[in-house]
């Protein structure tokens, strides 16, 4: 099915052209949101959302980019969207908590996401670098999320986000700086009060 | 190379961007600095997670979870659970509203020509149509005069 068969077949509501998108861009869409989001069933929820309104905006869709380029806009600012608000959410939570402990309760802490990593190490290294990742500006960290884990070229890139080729070279080299950056001062610090051979263990 | 140029060249080397430096250099680096070479090794294998990542599988059941989700909606969004939005029943919904529109005109048109009736009954002069017809006012005070001769 092409574009613009796929398009046509959800603005009039055809079964098997919402059963091709789900089908095909549902999966995607998830893995898209989890690279931002790192939990997976914020990421399903958020996928829903993405398909909801593909569903209903097909009509506003007037085929100056991919299909793909305008479901991956869709998703970024969705998932962009959701850690904005889940940041503000936490902060007034933090607030709460603060609070609370003052009249005597003691809050819960947040549980850490978990992950089917078997290797604790890997476990680890997963949160050291999405904590990192997280900490990056928005549009760093969406060049680079597009670039290294969707493996999108400069060219998708700047469609997806809709800047200059020249503006996507500069935030993906500003992104990788600043990771490796905080990826340095993490592993240092712990290193400090670590000896030499403990520092596999990180 | 020292350990500053070094840990700031970790990226480039792992990307193999050698404009700022060379590879002997660096490894040259990483074989005299322990500190500077397991930092490096811990950078990598950190970085690695990203390559793990895109081989994540989905749960296969959250898109048979979606379509019927979408389906809920679109059923939600019908009017008691009629297919409003099939484009198949489109003209048969349009017949049905002219259907209406028409049956709409006919009652209105009806009514008015009720109110119309009412309106002329309303402005006729009962005295001129009586003294006109010669007919005795059977509800006024002539009846009783009428019937007492
Ligand atoms: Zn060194």
């Amino acid at each position: 099915m092409t574009d613009k068969e796929l398009i046509t077949g959800i603005i009039n509501r055809d079964n098997v052209a919402t059963q091709f998108l789900v089908v095909n861009y549902h999966p995607k869409v998830i893995k898209t949101a989890y690279y931002f989001v790192h939990d997976m069933n914020d990421a399903e929820d958020l996928a829903q959302d993405v398909c909801v309104e593909i569903l209903e905006s097909a009509r506003h869709f007037k085929g100056m980019s991919s299909l793909n380029t305008w479901i991956y806009r869709i998703t970024v600012n969705k998932s962009l969207n959701f850690i904005r608000k889940n940041k503000r959410k936490q902060l007034f939570s933090q607030i709460e908590n603060v609070f609370r402990k003052q009249d005597g309760y003691h809050a819960i802490e947040p549980q850490e996401p978990s992950f089917a990593d078997t290797n604790t190490d890997n476990a680890e290294r997963r949160k050291i670098l999405e904590r990192s990742i997280n900490t990056l500006p928005e549009n760093q960290r969406t060049a680079f999320v597009l670039n290294k884990y969707e493996d999108l070229s400069y060219k998708e890139i700047a469609e997806v986000m809709n800047v200059s080729l020249a503006s996507v070279e500069q935030l993906l080299h500003r992104a990788k700086m600043n990771l490796q950056k905080k990826l340095i001062v993490h592993y240092s610090e712990y290193s400090k009060n670590k000896p030499n051979h403990e520092l596999r263990k990180v | 190379m020292n350990c500053e140029k070094f840990k700031n060249s970790i990226f480039a080397w792992s990307e193999n961007d050698f404009s700022s430096f060379t590879t002997e250099e660096f490894e040259a680096h990483a074989s005299e600095c322990v500190q500077c070479s397991l930092l490096k090794e811990e950078i990598v294998k950190t970085m690695a997670i990203i390559e793990q990542d895109k081989h994540m599988e989905t749960d296969p059941y959250a898109v048979p979870r979606i379509l019927q989700k979408i389906e809920n909606r679109q059923e939600a969004k019908n009017w008691w659970g009629f297919p409003v939005n099939k484009p198949a029943l489109r003209p048969v919904y349009l017949g049905i509203g002219i259907l209406v529109a028409i049956l709409l005109g006919v009652v209105m048109g009806f009514e008015e020509s009720g109110i119309n009736k009412a309106r002329i009954a309303n402005n006729i002069d009962i005295e001129s149509v009586r003294s006109e017809l010669n007919v005795p006012d059977i509800m006024g005070d002539d009846v009783t005069e009428f019937s007492n001769q």
